[in-house]
């Protein structure tokens, strides 16, 4: 008796849990995009982010608090004020941009080193996808260095925030391990 | 160039599981600072604590104030006088971040939990002990700091233990002094570094409390910070400009006191005073020279002021030694500007640091031990249900720990949980934009289409001449996993192959690692996978291309490679390998 009652309601609390979710990324490469393409499936039209935005998702049952932070340099020393609570983060990276990828890289692993998002998992989009030249996701994993994160669940997925392919893929493949792993 | 990846076969496995976590180390420290067997407070250990929250900073202050509330009410009093102790040294050393913890409704409503309504007729040790700390937050952070107007729920305390009847203890002068602003001339990098953590601590409290307006704050403070408002710097120069008027009137009093005919003057306390304060802060004068050098007007008048500090200190240490003739031949100009200029500028300084609690006005307290009011009786009610509620919490007893904290207790601040976060937006739909942008994409899709036609005629013509997409074949299929393989020639000598790994399981697949060896007389080249953890029943959930160099077209013998693979289900580590023969391409 009492363990059908602790198991029906483990899954009640994490059914009604709310998820913290940073999208993070370098100036340009489409997290703003992406964020409104999750919350209302259209591609808006967006200036550079200074600051950040919040938007409140509704998704497979579950409730997202989903936070896109600016990517500039100037506003990169503060996203570590984000990272408390955080269930994960998705890191946006524009495929076309081959000479700021080892930027995007450090600033990939500087910011998974801290101490509050130890157990966050990882989600990148290689995004940008419909641009010519852009690297396919196996190309920027290798340029991220991703193989040499051990401690952690993560995925790459290529996508198009403008033609919105991948994205819900990419989402699928999170909301499913932060239930393994964090419910 | 093969024998690597031969040896790559034999890899150690990887552990089963993610590391365990080591555990909080502030928490440790905070505990050892409060264990029961100390003699008493642990002054090095309470310092390095300081020390460990100042260089963390992040959630280290907040966890450091959560874990003392608790500590301070323990039922053990020697714990608690210990956990004070500590509170204090952290009050004294670690500055704005953790004043701003203190100064919360949870931490307070805490702190007083075992607080009874009406005041005992003779305090406990440890009730003689918070009320003190009160005091001095009350007449120090509260009242003097630059930032006092975040501090205001410390005030309210301070008035409803007051209103309550609760009589708190004189504090002697030199106790309040360490929290006391020191005014002291700093250059604009350390003002700058000092903004800057004292922002960060207070963005992070705003993104904590998630209100709509809380939010708007956060994001103009995100502004400054990123210094796209040029506040930080416009202040850090007022905080000079306002510093060194101070001192330049110093410098007045103390021109002023020295040309007395009264040969003692030098020798009275308020002249030490004077004398210190500017022979401390000339070492200053250069540094801000040094970072100012393109500010002239700045640059002119510090040198003039130097000089004009070095005649007041060389006149000084002649009286001192007795050589008034000497020194009366000295003759230090005026400096400082008439007061209505200063005054203005102070006028003109905006502090950054405040926030408004405009929605949610302070507080009154409850009047349930008066017994006129049922509401309030009722609210208290509510609360101690709240807090039974969430004790009988099963299966997360830490966050029911968080959600009981700063309720239940008798002396209680309104409390209010954090609100979820509120749509915030900084976009606009602008449709001309939106058509200049559409524009110049079709060239350019158009350019793409004609590029990968090309790309696919050069791929195919060479080879077979065939149109049909490479097959796939299963290279190997157990109770919880297939892979199979798309395998395709891409030269007289290159091989491309992409492998798939589907999820035969219902359970999730996790920390996959799939290993793969050629012939030594070919290269090996794989693309790093697609991800390690697949959910259950995954179809091509995990990818990943290589090409194989070297490999002839006809060969006399069929191509064999070696696999392996490592993964994680159901809590065990599985490992599947074999050798497969690939079919002729």
């Amino acid at each position: 008796m009492g363990n059908i009652f602790s198991s029906m309601f483990d899954k009640l609390w994490g059914s009604n849990k709310e998820l913290r979710i940073l999208i993070l990324g370098l100036d340009g490469a489409g997290k703003t995009t992406i964020l409104y393409r999750l919350q209302i499936g259209e591609v808006v039209t967006t200036k550079p982010t200074i600051g950040f935005n919040v938007e409140t998702l509704s998704y497979k049952n579950l409730k997202l608090n989903v936070w896109d932070l600016g990517g500039q340099t100037s506003i990169r020393p503060y996203w570590r004020c984000y990272y408390a609570d955080t269930a994960a983060v998705i890191f946006v990276v524009d495929s076309t941009d081959k000479d700021r990828m080892s930027t995007a890289s450090k600033e990939l692993h500087l910011m998974l080193q801290e101490e509050e998002l130890q157990d966050a998992a990882l989600l990148v989009f290689a995004n940008k996808q419909d641009q010519p030249g852009a690297l396919s996701a196996s190309e920027v994993s290798k340029e991220l260095n991703l193989v040499e994160l051990k401690d952690r669940s993560w995925s790459i997925v290529a996508s198009s925030a403008i033609k919105g392919e991948g994205i819900t893929e990419g989402l699928d493949w999170l909301i499913d391990v932060i239930k393994e792993e964090q419910l | 160039m093969s024998h690597p990846h031969s040896h790559s076969i034999y890899l150690s496995e990887l552990p089963v599981r993610k590391p365990q976590a080591l555990g909080n180390p502030l928490l440790r420290k905070i505990q050892r600072a409060c264990r029961m067997s100390l003699a008493e407070p642990d002054l090095a250990l309470n310092l390095d604590i300081a020390d460990y929250i100042n260089e963390k900073q992040g959630a280290a202050p907040r966890d450091a104030a959560i874990a003392l509330a608790k500590l301070i009410n323990n039922r053990e009093s020697h714990v608690a006088i210990f956990a004070l102790s500590l509170l204090d040294v952290l009050v004294k050393n670690c500055g704005y971040p953790f004043h701003l913890q203190i100064s919360r409704k949870e931490f307070l409503n805490e702190l007083v939990k075992r607080f009874p309504g009406h005041p005992p007729l003779r305090y406990s040790k440890i009730q003689r002990l918070i009320l003190t700390a009160i005091e001095e937050w009350y007449q120090t952070i509260c009242k003097h700091s630059s930032y006092k107007n975040d501090m205001g729920y410390i005030r309210d305390m301070h008035r409803l233990l007051k209103y309550k009847g609760y009589a708190f203890p004189k504090i002697s002068e030199s106790d309040l002094a360490v929290l006391k602003p020191s005014n002291q001339l700093k250059t604009a990098s350390e003002i700058q570094k000092e903004q800057e953590i004292a922002q960060a601590a207070k963005l992070e409290e705003l993104i904590r409390r998630g209100k709509p307006e809380d939010l708007r704050e956060a994001n103009k403070l995100m502004k400054i910070m990123a210094g796209f408002k040029e506040d930080n710097a416009v202040q850090a120069k007022q905080a000079i400009s306002s510093e060194l008027n101070k001192l330049k009137r110093k410098a007045d009093l103390l021109n002023e006191m020295l040309e007395s005919p009264d040969s003692q003057n030098w020798d009275n306390e308020t002249t030490q005073e004077l004398h210190s304060a500017l022979k401390v802060a000339q070492p200053k004068f250069q540094k801000i020279i040094e970072e100012e050098q393109e500010d002239d007007a700045l640059v002119q008048d510090l040198l003039k002021f130097n000089d004009t500090v070095n005649q007041l200190l060389e006149k000084f240490n002649l009286l001192k030694n007795g050589d008034s003739n000497a020194a009366s031949q000295i003759h230090p100009s005026h400096v400082s500007a008439p007061l209505q200029q200063s005054s203005g500028a102070l006028t003109n300084e905006i502090n950054l640091i405040d926030f408004n609690d405009l929605d949610e006005a302070p507080s009154q307290g409850n009047n349930n031990t008066n017994g006129t009011g049922t509401p309030a009786a009722a609210e208290t009610s509510v609360n101690d249900l709240l807090g039974d509620l969430t004790d009988l919490s099963i299966s997360n007893p830490s966050t029911a720990n968080q959600a009981s904290f700063g309720l239940g207790g008798d002396i209680v601040l309104g409390s209010s949980q954090p609100a979820p976060p509120v749509t915030t937006t900084n976009n606009s739909n602008n449709t001309l934009d939106l058509l200049g942008l559409s524009t110049p994409q079709s060239p350019t899709n158009s350019q793409a289409v004609n590029s990968s036609g090309f790309d696919l005629l050069m791929g195919f013509n060479p080879t077979t001449g065939t149109t049909t997409a490479p097959a796939r074949t299963l290279v190997n299929q157990s109770p919880n996993l297939k892979i199979e393989f798309e395998i395709s020639r891409e030269s007289n000598s290159v091989i491309r192959i992409k492998s798939f790994f589907t999820n035969l399981s219902s359970s999730p697949i996790s920390n996959l690692v799939f290993l793969l060896a050629v012939p030594k007389s070919m290269s090996l080249k794989l693309q790093p996978q697609s991800s390690n953890f697949m959910i259950g029943n995954a179809k091509d959930g995990i990818s990943q291309e290589g090409t194989i160099e070297n490999a002839p077209a006809n060969p006399s013998k069929a191509l064999k490679v070696k696999w392996k693979v490592n993964y994680s289900v159901n809590s065990t580590q599985a490992e599947e390998t074999a050798v497969f023969t690939l079919p002729n391409v």
